[in-house]
């Protein structure tokens, strides 16, 4: 996974900030599957930032602008989280296998743990 | 053989469970525990989640025994809301994911109806009234017409928001839970402090107590006229006092002979005691869980959503928004007569 990130100014009296994000994820059906999963959130209300999300290829490309430089890192940031837990999902889950050699604790007891 | 895959997020619990036709396969759960006298944060508790979401789905699938997800599991549930923001999008994000990746309908599902649903399944409870109490929501329901209606809830702060906040001015511990050192304490208080008691029909408000609490706490205990055992005990009595009151008030009004309390609050053995002895004086019967299912967990959600299965509701992927506020009477129950 790697991301080509770039900001760019314009109009001094209405400041507009942007960024675009190329994640390659090395399958088109993987790709297609995290934009989808992902293009369902839309920004908070809050924020001004106004996101779309499109699969080109194997990739998956987010044009984000905004007038406000923290509600556009923000925005990045959660972007950046929501497709790596996508991908992890994917990844982890998609390898799954069954073992029954395996011990498996009853499912009847209690699972709480903290951390 | 319907057996539904259920995420749940929506606080600092977060948990996934598999139900097939009635019978909970698995459940595991993590907690993110903050320090003592302090509360769980949005962005905080989402990074938690993420860290662990990926690793409950599969125990659970281990635990559950489940060989070939594509062929056992018929749906992934998740929960919509309510609850906080960014936790609740770790769960939908997964719960996407796997609905894409194994090909199964995704169900969006109210954490309230989880907790009833749950409730009902475990306890066999047939229509109770329902005494709904955590640290996100505070409701007396009960159904009627497709619909789980709210007959009185908390018009501030949930009761077990306003126990976690007391906590923190003590600063007890948030391990396992701040509620539940509460309850320890009280059991060995023994001194009554007179709190407000405020009920309004079937409504109750919580802020009021929690603000006179939490600014005599620190001169009474300082002066040794009470000890913070004995705040917690009087803390206990005089909101569970409410609850009991308004749930009354509600089974009367519906001539309800069940009861059935749900939510994190109601492990509290004092809060299902106090319960206990109002149905026993009504000739009703009370349905409690234990800590397994009354705590936030994915089991919850996995069985409201085979309901939801069951019942032939479907969502689109692109329907499957999280909300943070998510009422429970929004939801259309189809799967009641």
């Amino acid at each position: 996974m790697n991301g080509d990130d770039s900001v760019s100014t314009s109009s001094a009296s209405h400041p507009e900030h942007s960024a675009c994000i190329r994640l390659d994820f090395g399958t088109e059906e993987k790709a297609s599957m995290i934009c989808r999963t992902l293009a369902v959130d839309k920004e908070p209300k809050r924020s001004c930032a106004v996101r779309n999300m499109r699969a080109e290829g194997t990739a998956l490309v987010v044009d984000i602008t905004c007038n406000d430089a923290k509600f556009l890192q923000k925005s990045i940031q959660n972007m950046f989280d929501m497709a790596d837990l996508a991908r992890q999902t994917f990844d982890k889950v998609g390898s799954y296998e069954y073992k029954s050699s395996e011990n498996v604790p009853a499912p009847e007891k209690k699972k709480g743990k903290s951390s | 053989m319907v057996c539904i895959l259920g995420i749940e997020g929506s606080a600092n619990k977060i948990g996934v469970g598999i139900v097939r036709d009635g019978e909970v396969l698995s459940n595991p759960r993590r907690t993110f525990c903050a320090p003592p006298g302090e509360g769980f944060r949005p962005t905080e508790t989402a990074v938690h989640h993420r860290q662990h979401v990926v690793g409950l789905v599969l125990e659970a699938l281990k635990q559950a025994k489940i060989q070939d997800p594509r062929e056992e599991i018929d749906g992934i549930a998740y929960t919509k809301g309510p609850g906080m923001g960014a936790p609740l999008q770790v769960g939908a994000i997964v719960a996407r994911m796997l609905s894409q990746m194994w090909g199964k309908p995704i169900l969006p599902v109210n954490h309230c109806v989880g907790h009833i649903e749950m409730g009902r399944l475990i306890t066999g409870a047939e229509n109770p009234v329902v005494l709904y109490v955590s640290g996100g929501n505070t409701q007396v329901i009960s159904y009627s017409d497709h619909c789980y209606r709210i007959f009185g809830e908390t018009i501030d702060i949930a009761v077990g928001n306003c126990l976690d906040r007391f906590a923190r001015v003590l600063r007890l511990s948030n391990d396992p839970s701040p509620g539940q050192n509460i309850e320890i304490m009280a059991r060995k208080g023994s001194k009554l402090y007179s709190l407000p008691y405020v009920v309004k029909g079937m409504d109750i408000s919580l802020s009021g107590i929690l603000s006179k609490i939490e600014g005599e706490a620190q001169k009474l205990i300082n002066s040794g006229e009470y000890t913070a055992e004995d705040l917690c005990f009087s803390l206990q009595e005089t909101v569970f006092a409410m609850l009991v009151e308004i749930t009354e008030r509600a089974m009367a009004h519906n001539g309800s002979s069940e009861v059935l309390i749900v939510g994190g609050v109601g492990c509290n053995l004092r809060l299902q005691e106090m319960m206990s002895i109002m149905a026993e004086e009504r000739g009703a019967k009370l349905y409690a869980t234990d800590e397994r299912f009354c705590i936030d967990n994915g089991a919850m959600i996995a069985q409201a959503g085979w309901h939801m299965a069951r019942s032939g509701v479907r969502a689109e992927i692109e329907d499957c928004t999280t909300t943070q506020r998510f009422r429970t009477d929004q939801v259309d129950v189809v799967w009641r007569d």
